[in-house]
């Protein structure tokens, strides 16, 4: 049972408040959806939580069980268990994503790595997602499509074993099969390994597949509202204005939804 | 493969097959080796310097022939001078890389007949002073030139990048691409300065050059799969010089030089 705690965060980026006194707690087993307006801090969330130095914690707590990782290096924070699946994952010229694999997973099992292992596990996992094969020798992304990238980030987890998987906009850039294809595949995970995942989108269509146990609003760098499912339908019909000032519990909101049916 | 093994200025023919020709000429001020390529072949020279060494290779490629050159320069202070001559219809594919203690090495291309076509592929890791001049002339019509220099400066490491390509008047529909790009590591003073002369307006042509270190994003993201700093720099390092490269051998060797620079 691992867990990721954060309390109480803020965040700047050259001077500007990003994250204002940010608190969540998830758990394995437990799979938390992060929805809100763009620009509200949801990806900064998520970089933070890996570690991205390009952004400065000012106050607060971030915990994976019970150790501090405000101030640990980005591949500690991997090697301990944390996976982020980037909305935007970058290009790397002459990397081939063999190399990268190899390394990253030999990074973390030391003496434990087995090449042989590596290698079927590598092609079982490229087949469960239906990629290319040639896609593994290929460098980093380099002329992958929107989907091909999204579907290289869920190779990466599933390579990595992470015990709290975070995933930004997976379901962006993705056609509806290549959306079946990588939502399915990370409930598999979910299913296999039962780790802890945090999701950011904004479309209820990922959700119908990576189903989500807890419901996030986040504006202006906080969360406003929690709940369950029923609150991506009310963002659905409603949308996120004055959100904050409607008091709703889950059956509220299925009367909400209900009353604008 | 042909092969050729030049220490310092001695030169020793290892293997060459009738499609190449060749003369050396020590009358000049400058000891010579001029090749002629008359049928589609390879040719992997290996260069290694102990002392200061001054030497020209002249390269002449017949009408449609085409070339596959594999060029390693590895040791101490040198001087360098090398022509590639392309004739009608003739192509050549230049892979080089250097890993050299000061150099000054000045590359001449003449794309002297139509549809010739140079591919020019170099990589470098620099701990002392380097300088490469290059200079491309399209003297015909449809010629084709795509020159790609990586260098990565490490330790005392300083690289010049002069690369200057010439159309004239009248050579129209030639193709001319200059991609340059220096990972500096030291803070020492790297230059590039990607030229393009140009007089007629019937040309592709474009340029890019880039000092800098690898990007904070790619870095976060290897990072962010578990590799530490070192084995994800080194892990940049290795894909910058060794893409491009389709031999085994010469990708081994690099590898090997990579590792014992980052031991």
């Amino acid at each position: 049972m691992h867990s990721l705690k954060i309390i109480n965060l803020c965040v700047d980026i050259d001077n500007k408040n990003i994250l204002n006194n940010f608190n969540l707690e998830i758990k394995s087993g437990e799979i938390h959806a992060i929805m809100g307006p763009n620009g509200t801090g949801k990806s900064t969330l998520l970089k933070v939580i890996m570690g991205d130095s390009n952004y400065k914690i000012t106050s607060g707590e971030i915990y994976f069980d019970d150790t501090l990782i405000n101030n640990l290096e980005v591949d500690k924070r991997a090697n301990l268990g944390l996976f982020l699946g980037l909305q935007l994952p970058p290009e790397i010229e002459g990397v081939t994503n063999a190399d990268f694999l190899r390394t990253a997973l030999h990074s973390k099992e030391k003496e434990n790595f087995k090449l042989f292992d590596f290698i079927k596990k590598l092609d079982e996992n490229v087949e469960k997602l239906k990629m290319d094969k040639s896609m593994i020798h290929r460098d980093i992304n380099e002329g992958f499509s929107g989907g091909e990238r999204k579907k290289n980030e869920i190779l990466q987890m599933y390579t990595l074993k992470p015990n709290i998987v975070m995933l930004d906009e997976i379901d962006s850039g993705l056609d509806v099969d290549s959306l079946k294809i990588v939502g399915e595949n990370v409930m598999d995970y979910y299913n296999e390994y039962n780790p802890a995942i945090l999701v950011i989108t904004h479309y209820k269509r990922l959700l119908s597949y990576i189903k989500p146990t807890h419901v996030h609003i986040m504006k202006n760098g906080t969360i406003i509202k929690s709940g369950d499912n029923t609150l991506v339908e009310y963002i659905e019909k409603n949308g996120y204005d004055n959100l904050e000032k409607i008091e709703l519990n889950s059956t509220c909101i299925v009367e909400e939804n209900k009353k604008n049916e | 493969m042909n092969k050729i093994e030049i220490v310092n200025d001695n030169i020793n023919i290892i293997n060459l097959n009738n499609d190449i020709t060749y003369i050396i000429d020590e009358n000049s001020l400058v000891k010579t080796l001029k090749l002629k390529i008359l049928k589609d072949t390879s040719l992997f020279i290996n260069y290694n310097f102990d002392n200061l060494t001054k030497l020209e290779v002249i390269f002449e490629l017949n009408e449609f022939t085409n070339l596959k050159l594999y060029e390693i320069k590895t040791g101490f202070e040198s001087k360098i001078r090398t022509k590639y001559l392309l004739e009608k219809e003739s192509n050549l594919n230049v892979l080089k890389f250097n890993d050299v203690d000061t150099i000054n090495e000045n590359v001449v291309v003449n794309l002297n007949g139509k549809n010739s076509k140079i591919n020019y592929i170099f990589k470098t890791i620099s701990t002392s002073k380097e300088k490469y001049d290059l200079t491309i002339y399209h003297n015909y019509l449809n010629t084709e030139s795509y020159i790609k220099n990586n260098g990565v400066a490490i330790k005392d490491g300083k690289i010049k990048f002069n690369v200057s390509s010439f159309v004239e008047k009248g050579n129209k529909e030639c193709n001319v691409n200059q991609v340059n790009r220096i990972i500096n590591l030291t803070d020492n003073k790297c230059e590039i300065y990607p030229n393009l002369y140009i007089d007629e307006y019937d040309v592709n042509a474009a340029h890019s050059a880039l000092i800098g270190k690898f990007s904070d994003t790619e870095m976060f993201y290897l990072q962010s799969r578990g590799i530490n700093e070192k084995d994800a720099l080194m892990l940049l390092i290795k894909g910058f010089i060794l893409s491009d490269i389709d031999l085994e051998d010469i990708k081994e060797m690099i590898s090997k030089k990579i590792q014992e620079y980052w031991r």
